[in-house]
């Protein structure tokens, strides 16, 4: 009923600019902007209160009901300009761009915006019990294209869990060391107003952050697509979670893990990582992590999650020195090295082996059973 | 209720006034806030005027402006409400002195026993006849739990209490909310808002910021000071300099009665735009007051 009103009422002044908006806003969503019925209804409202001849205006209006973060302006701006400007009157036909292009990403990960959760649930069953067990064993590295896929949903649910476990952590609540004035109160009206017990209070506990450091460089490459998997699961279900990338540099890239849909969140690290496949400078990577981010997300309540083989080209002495200091400012460091499933592996290597000291926590990341031993370890943190 | 803007153009002409420079498009989004209703949420770097719109917008209405200064910890006992826990405790020794039953003493939950915090005070504020306009400063500060409770505000503009029951705001008052994002705040929060990103503002809008907040500044000079800012936005700093660092760096060169930028005098002033060892070490490395100073001569 909403919307009959909203849209006849602009069809006396306007005529095709209320359809025009629409397909303005479907061309947004297809580009994976949060575009929803509420907020294009709010958007055609809005339409009443504006001159619709100035462009400024208009844009606007779109802008302010369909971009919430700035990572997205970029693609309104690109979108607004190609439809309003140069197309004049728009027809739904187009839709040429749509699958999304993958650059410097050497690999496509599975539309997870797709998939809806049932089919989801429908995939994992159609697995036979045996062939998930051997999934869950074998390494990321020699996955074949089916089963990756089928990987990489199952690595979803598991960042899910992983998530609600997280959230309930902090439900506890010991005897407190503040007066609760409003409890007590509260309480004391069941005595007539007798203050027989103050109620104590505490403050709860800074809450854990997280920040992820993963490897992209070349000799991670058969892994990278799995951990960044994870990634982006575990930035979406976990709350508090930086992310990075590095190989000779490194890149935050958490805002772009969140954008809803999982195609346009590659698009945009593929535009912004240039350095994929590249060498390792683990020491170079840390100490702009240190000096560019430490600031800001390291602190007593951050556990740092390195992701990465250890194959360091960079000088020892720099990755000494700024795994100290990266030390120095957090709780806890967990190293995940994909190696460790290798039944030679040793961590003889320079990097890893300037790095150790420093590290609490060193643990295999090959497979899905051992990301799920990681995310055991991590509740227990 | 009397309209807040007639239209865009009143929007522009009235923050003038209040010596804010805003474009069309922020225009647009105020009007359209303040027509439909709807939270206006600020995002940008530290220091493009997010704070300073709020202000000037109350005072441009003529509206109180109650400010919520969001941090970490921030709870509804300091946000939204708290029981007048010294009255109540008074009421109940009055009550004793009395002997006075239970019943009587039900009534210590109700208005006359409540201290109102920002948020409640801004939806009960049309009580005095004078229309709010509510601030709710860096959001992102405060704790993920702390923007549930915004939720029924923004929206409904309504606060429940459970002692009394749902408080409703008769009129809506004009809500701004700014955030650095150091974190994201949740989608539901941004469903329920207009959004606009405040860019550095370019060099013509920068220099007649300056001149209008600081109208003794010669032309000449205030036109260089933009220039560099524009150039120094372009670095990669750890912190780069936004307009409320320009105006400070105004205010001091007026102060020091320089009229030139050349290096001592940026020497000088280079705390009114950097504020981190980081950047003040790479400027002295690399030489760049130096190269500032030239490039402004010429």
């Amino acid at each position: 009923m909403m919307k009959s009103e909203t849209l006849s009422a602009h069809r006396d002044r306007s005529g095709d600019f209320v359809l025009n908006s629409l397909y303005f806003a479907k061309c947004l969503k297809e580009k994976g902007l949060p575009v929803t019925l509420g907020r294009t209804l709010d958007a055609l409202r809005g339409l009443m209160l504006i001159q619709l001849e100035e462009r400024e205006e208009a844009y606007s209006l779109f802008c302010a009901h369909y971009v919430s973060r700035p990572e997205e302006l970029a693609v309104f701006d690109s979108v607004f300009e190609e439809f309003w400007c140069l197309k004049g009157l728009h027809s739904t036909s187009d839709s040429k761009n749509h699958t999304p292009q993958v650059g410097m990403l050497p690999f496509i990960i599975p539309g997870e915006a797709e998939r809806s959760d049932n089919h989801a649930g429908h995939q994992l069953q159609k697995m036979s019990y045996s062939a998930r067990e051997t999934l869950h064993k074998k390494d990321f590295s020699d996955m074949i294209d089916q089963e990756s896929e089928d990987v990489c949903q199952m690595i979803m649910a598991l960042a899910q869990e992983l998530g609600l476990r997280l959230g309930r952590r902090w439900r506890t609540r010991g005897k407190g060391t503040q007066v609760d004035l409003r409890g007590s109160i509260r309480a004391s009206l069941r005595h007539g107003g007798e203050l027989l017990a103050l109620r104590k209070k505490r403050r709860q506990p800074k809450k854990t952050r997280f920040v992820v450091l993963c490897d992209v460089s070349g000799s991670m490459d058969s892994y990278s697509r799995f951990l960044l998997q994870f990634m982006y699961g575990f930035q979406r279900h976990v709350p508090r979670v930086e992310t990075f990338v590095f190989s000779t540099r490194l890149t935050r890239i958490t805002p772009h893990l969140r954008m809803g849909q999982i195609d346009v969140a590659y698009e945009l690290i593929s535009e912004k990582v240039s350095h994929w496949s590249g060498g390792t400078r683990i020491g170079r990577s840390l100490w702009e992590y240190n000096k560019r981010f430490g600031r800001r997300y390291s602190g007593p309540n951050t556990v740092f999650i390195l992701l990465s083989d250890g194959w360091d080209q960079g000088e020892t002495a720099l990755l000494e020195k700024e795994m100290k200091e990266l030390k120095s400012r957090i709780k806890r460091l967990m190293w995940l090295n994909p190696l460790l499933g290798m039944p030679d592996y040793r961590p003889i290597d320079r990097g890893m082996r300037t790095a150790l000291p420093h590290v609490e926590d060193f643990l295999d990341c090959h497979n899905l059973d051992e990301l799920k031993a990681f995310g055991r370890k991590l509740e227990k943190v | 209720m009397k309209k807040a803007f007639r239209s865009i153009d009143e929007v522009f002409r009235a923050l003038k006034k209040q010596k804010y420079i805003c474009d069309r498009r922020l225009a647009t989004v105020i009007y359209l806030a303040s027509e439909m209703g709807k939270p206006l949420l600020l995002e940008g770097e530290p220091g493009v005027g997010k704070t300073e719109l709020a202000k000037a917008l109350s005072k441009a209405l003529d509206r109180r402006l109650i400010r919520l200064q969001c941090y970490e910890g921030l709870d509804s006992n300091t946000a939204v409400y708290e029981w007048n826990y010294t009255k109540q405790i008074l009421r109940i020794k009055l009550a004793e002195a009395h002997q006075e039953g239970l019943d009587d003493l039900k009534n210590i939950f109700n208005e006359d026993y409540l201290i109102r915090r920002p948020l409640l005070e801004a939806i009960r504020s049309e009580a005095d006849d004078k229309h709010a306009c509510l601030l709710i400063d860096e959001l992102d500060r405060a704790d993920e739990e702390f923007e549930a409770f915004l939720l029924e505000v923004l929206s409904e503009f309504q606060i429940t209490i459970p002692e009394i029951g749902t408080l409703k705001a008769k009129t809506r008052p004009l809500v701004v909310i700014t955030s650095n994002r150091t974190r994201e705040l949740h989608d539901a929060i941004k469903r329920r808002c207009l959004y606009h990103w405040i860019h550095y503002p370019s060099l013509e809008k920068e220099y007649e910021i300056v001149t209008t907040k600081v109208p003794q500044i010669a032309e000449g000079l205030a036109l260089k000071i933009c220039t560099l800012m524009q150039q120094l936005r372009q670095m990669d700093f750890y912190k780069r300099p936004g307009v409320a660092e320009t105006l400070d760096w105004v205010h001091a060169l007026l102060l020091l009665n320089r009229d030139r930028l050349d290096t001592e005098t940026l020497e000088e002033t280079l705390g009114c735009l950097f504020k981190y060892q980081e950047d003040m070490e790479r400027i002295e490395r690399e030489n760049l007051l130096v190269s500032w100073a030239e490039a402004l001569q010429t």
